[in-house]
This record gives structure tokens, sequence and C-alpha cells, in this order.
């Protein structure tokens, strides 16, 4: 299964770099989009189904907490397995996206093989999506 | 024992640029340090008391981190001003780690991002370290005052 991708950072270099660590990972990959805030990804997901959301937490407009929250509120949105990148390592705040259901929660700097690892466990728990 | 401001910030430098730009630092001071102008991003934290993070990376060396962060050969100017910020963001969670109540959820703000052509002396914990044997890095956290 080939994993459609969203990348939302406000940070141009972040995405940049989250989108090659996504390449040097091996994952198969349908398509990766980019949104530099909450608010753009939500504009985007209302239009366009993906697989996974890879999201920043501190952004302009809407941070990633609320679009966390928005989503899980979304029947259309609830599902997307999310996953955070942020440099914030704060315990509370990990906790506090774990029981929104955020799916992992990643520290910069990260390695392919982290979001390998992850990937593939999104993959095989991931049901078929038939758009 | 306790690790003084200054040397966390030194270590939270050399790792970040290490582990993200796969820059290489020369313990030593060599004779040239290569002047500005600077990138410099700022960043302001919440961790009961305001602190402001900020980082001054001379503009030719920020172009070569911007290179390693990316891997690429080139990189624009806006490159390397956005790689400055998000190495700043990155050490600022790094600082925030280190501090006490660790574990809360604290405030990072988004770095701000300017050009001097001078580094002003710190008013607060300062490090400074030497990449690739020339070109100086500075990191520094300035106190601001207590937060509401």
């Amino acid at each position: 299964m080939a994993l459609r991708i969203l990348i939302v950072d406000d940070s141009p270099v972040m995405r940049r770099v989250v989108r090659k660590t996504i390449e040097l990972s091996g994952t198969a990959v349908s398509g990766i989009d980019e949104c530099s805030n909450g608010s753009e990804a939500l504009a985007f997901l209302e239009k366009q189904w993906v697989d996974v959301v890879l999201t920043d937490v501190h952004m302009p407009v809407m941070t990633g907490d609320e679009l966390i929250r928005r989503m899980a509120a979304n029947p259309l949105t609830r599902d997307v397995a999310i996953i955070v990148i942020s440099s914030d390592r704060a315990k509370e705040r990990v906790d506090e996206l774990t029981r929104l259901g955020v799916r992992a929660y990643l520290t910069k700097p990260f390695r392919p093989e982290q979001l390998n690892a992850l990937f593939t466990s999104i993959t095989e728990t991931a049901h078929v999506n038939v758009a | 024992m306790s690790t003084s401001p200054d040397l966390q910030l030194a270590e939270l430098l050399e790792t970040t640029l290490q582990e993200t730009a796969f820059a290489l630092f020369d313990p030593a001071q060599p004779g040239a340090v290569d002047e500005g102008p600077y990138v410099v991003a700022t960043l302001a934290l919440t961790e009961g008391h305001q602190t402001e993070l900020r980082l001054y990376v001379p503009c030719g060396l920020a172009q070569e981190l911007s290179c390693g962060v990316l891997g690429v050969d080139e990189s624009t100017v806006e490159d390397a001003q956005h790689t400055v910020g998000e190495l700043l963001n990155i050490m600022a969670g790094g600082w925030l780690a280190t501090q006490p109540g660790a574990t809360q959820v604290r405030t990072i703000d988004i770095p701000r991002l300017d050009t001097v052509t001078e580094r002003p002396i710190s008013s607060g914990a300062a490090a400074t370290l030497w990449v690739n044997g020339l070109k100086a890095i500075t990191l520094e956290a300035v106190k601001l005052g207590d937060s509401a």
C-alpha cells in the first residue's frame, strides 16, 4: 500500500527536510503534499484524502494542537493517522496529544528509519480507503 | 553537580549542528574568525519566566549549514535564514528539556529572522563554537523577566 502523506509545517526548510527524510525512508508513497499551518491543512483535507499527516506543533494561524483537535472532531478526518514532529519534548504535551489519538510523537532531529518503522505500522493497521 | 548554562548552550549547539547539519567543530579557538554579517534567529520561551534564545551565524556559514540540513550542494539566502530559524527551534526544545520543570507544557514562539552586521555582546548565558575550523557561531539565552 502506497501512502498519501501531508506535511504541515510553517518552516519551508523543515518541510523539505521532512520530504527528503520520507524519500530516504524507502516508504512507498503515492503523493506528498505540503501546508504551512493547521488552517491550510484542514482546507486541504476537505478536498483530498491522505493516509498520514505529519505535523509540527508551533505554527502561526493555527497550531498543530488545534489541527489535531479539529481532525479528531471531524468524521471525515478522524481516522487519518497523525504523526507529530516537534522540537518540544515536554511530557505533558506528548501525553495530551497522545490522548487526542496521535499515532506517534517524533522529536527533531529524527531519522529515516524511525519514519519507516512508523509508516510500516500505519500500513499494517490501515483500513482500505475507497474514494 | 549542575552544569553551567554556558556549558549547556555549548553542548546544545554542538549536538544540534552535528545531528542536523552534519557540521564539525574545532574545539580550539582559531587565529582568524569570520565576522559578520550574521543571520540572527530570535525566539522567546516561557519557562516560568520569559527567556529569549538568539542564534548568530555568519551568512556564509548559514548557507553551508543549509546545504548540510537539506542535503544539497547550493542553497539560497532565504534557505539559509530559515535553516538558522529551524536550528534554533530544535535548540529551544533541547534547552527546555534541561531546565527545571521540563515535563510541563511551555510556550516556544516562532523564530524571528534577521540579518545584522555586528554581534552584540551577550547579556546572558552564551556559548560560541567554531565550525569547520574558522567560523564562529553563537547561541545565547537571555532572561527577560517573570511571565504573568
